[in-house]
């Protein structure tokens, strides 16, 4: 019954093909794939140029917040442009480029609005891999989130935190912007 | 649709991904990895889950990328749905615990000391992206043997769905579907494959998966030193879905049947290792234009026990059965239509 069924079922897929056909299609199966690849190379070539500086990277990063908006950020960070990162400006920072951990102490990505606390991280360039977790107090209620169009972010109570995560390929531009409240 | 046509869509798509895996970049290694590669060669991934738990030395870092893969899934309806995958490695951290050193005003050098003198253990955290959806990995499960790795990992996704505040955010993750994949390396050439389940919304259904890292040489060319390098990974995709077409221009007429003996046949079974040790330059030719197996015939027929390629659609699901062309449309009406054939990895999810 089985067996009769496949049987039924692969003669009519497509095993009628001349044979000049398929070296026909097998050959340009084989130029399309040189042309691509050829197509990339010089693709690289022109990242590797440095001319329009959109070297790409990944950044995975754990950033921790106190109630003051202090921000310890751990993680892995694989960039040639560390020094043009707005997140890093004025940290404490500790990186290794031979792993692309990254340590870094700030205050700078936070600001004070009222009662409220705005965060606003952005790191500029094309970023293969960009996931961002954004550990903000318990007590924080978060108000509005905004971030790059190629990040879907997600907010839920975690880790006796209230978690922010953003995750998305190739982004250009990875931002994200979060306002809340502590509460009481 | 027409099987030509959709023949030559997936023979494109598979260019796609090639193009794809060659946008790769090379991703740096801790420094206890490197020696490993060394030893097991330029495949990364599988050289760092094989050594992730750290057991050889060196310093640990907190963070690092264990598998970044960029594929294919292809669904019942034969649509095919970009994916990409990454799974990191993390040591736990204790959200209150390092709000704790924040408010001593330690000095960024004595908290990572704090941290790094710290017991805590390592864990696995990944995301995948599914066309447009996203999904995150939990209950996630990576386990290694010899040359192959294989994940196992629930798919979630926020209750109240993504880039929405919830009203209760307590209310967390909901389960959202499951992935499977088995990742097999040799000569740095990488490919997984494997299964996905997607429980409801617009990509609800059940696909199979075929991925190449996005680091290195996978089924890419990107750390190739010419073009030919990467043939072996994209052939092998690329065979795998216009195999049935030719009848004899599926993995067997590409050279892979002839292993060892520099092309001419005669053709045998292969296993799954076999044929993803393969490459041009061990055949020193071009696959494509290899002697004795070129419209011959030649019929590949995958051991039974192979799971990756009988489930990407390459494998004859059972050698009396007398399938020597395999199309992903055909083994997705039998994965439908005939559960009981198929693979272990499959009757998870077709069942």
């Amino acid at each position: 019954m089985i067996k009769g069924d496949l049987q039924l079922r692969t003669p009519d897929r497509g095993s009628k093909l001349p044979a000049s056909s398929r070296l026909l299609i097998a050959v340009f199966v084989l130029l399309v794939l040189s042309s691509s690849s050829a197509f990339a190379s010089d693709s690289r070539g022109e990242v590797d140029d440095g001319e329009a500086g959109e070297a790409s990277g990944s950044i995975v990063l754990d950033v921790y917040l106190d109630y003051e908006g202090m921000a310890l950020i751990v993680g892995y960070l694989k960039t040639d442009r560390l020094e043009e990162l707005d997140f890093l400006e004025g940290s404490e920072l500790e990186y290794d480029e031979d792993t692309g951990e990254i340590y870094a102490l700030t205050d700078g990505l936070t600001s004070m609005l009222g009662e409220e606390t705005r965060l606003e991280f952005e790191a500029e360039g094309l970023w293969d891999e960009c996931h961002l977790a954004f550990y903000l107090p318990k007590d924080a209620t978060v108000l509005t989130v905004s971030s790059s169009e190629e990040l879907a972010y997600s907010v839920t109570e975690a880790e006796g935190s209230m978690l922010v995560e953003a995750v998305g390929y190739e982004v250009e531009g990875a931002e994200v912007t979060i306002d809340y409240q502590i509460q009481g | 649709m027409n099987p030509w046509i959709r023949t030559l869509f997936l023979g494109f798509m598979t260019l796609m991904l090639v193009s794809f895996a060659d946008a790769g970049h090379p991703l740096p290694l801790e420094p206890i990895y490197h020696e490993e590669i060394l030893v097991r060669g330029p495949g990364l991934v599988a050289a760092q889950i094989v050594d992730m738990d750290h057991t050889g030395g060196g310093p640990p870092v907190l963070i690092s990328i264990v598998i970044s893969e960029v594929g294919l899934a292809l669904g019942q309806a034969d649509e095919l749905i970009p994916v990409r995958l990454q799974v990191e490695r993390v040591r736990g951290l204790d959200p209150s615990r390092v709000r704790m050193l924040l408010g001593e005003n330690r000095t960024l050098g004595e908290i990572k000391a704090e941290i790094e003198g710290a017991e805590e253990g390592y864990i696995h955290r990944g995301n995948l992206r599914f066309g447009h959806a996203h999904y995150l990995l939990e209950n996630l499960s990576l386990s290694s043997e010899e040359l192959n790795t294989t994940l196992e990992a629930d798919l979630m996704e926020p209750v109240w769905g993504w880039c929405a505040i919830p009203d209760a955010p307590e209310s967390g993750l909901e389960l959202a579907g499951r992935i499977f994949v088995q990742t097999s390396l040799a000569n740095g050439s990488e490919i997984g494959a494997g299964s996905l389940v997607i429980f409801s919304g617009p990509y609800a259904g059940s696909y199979a998966l075929v991925l190449a890292s996005s680091v290195g040489p996978g089924l890419g060319i990107a750390a190739c030193p010419d073009w030919m390098d990467g043939l072996a990974g994209s052939e092998l995709f690329g065979a795998c879905w216009i195999g049935d077409w030719s009848g004899s221009l599926g993995l067997g007429s590409l050279g892979f049947g002839s292993l060892g003996s520099g092309c001419p046949g005669p053709c045998r079974k292969v296993t799954v290792a076999e044929t993803i040790r393969f490459s041009p330059e061990s055949a020193g030719m071009p696959p494509f234009f290899c002697p004795g197996c070129w419209m011959s015939g030649c019929p590949f027929e995958p051991e039974f026990d192979d799971v990756i390629l009988r489930d990407l659609g390459c494998g004859g699901l059972r050698p009396d059965l007398g399938v020597h062309g395999w199309y992903g449309g055909d083994v997705f009406d039998m994965m439908v239509d005939e559960p009981n054939l198929l693979s272990p990895l499959s009757e998870r999810f077709w069942i």
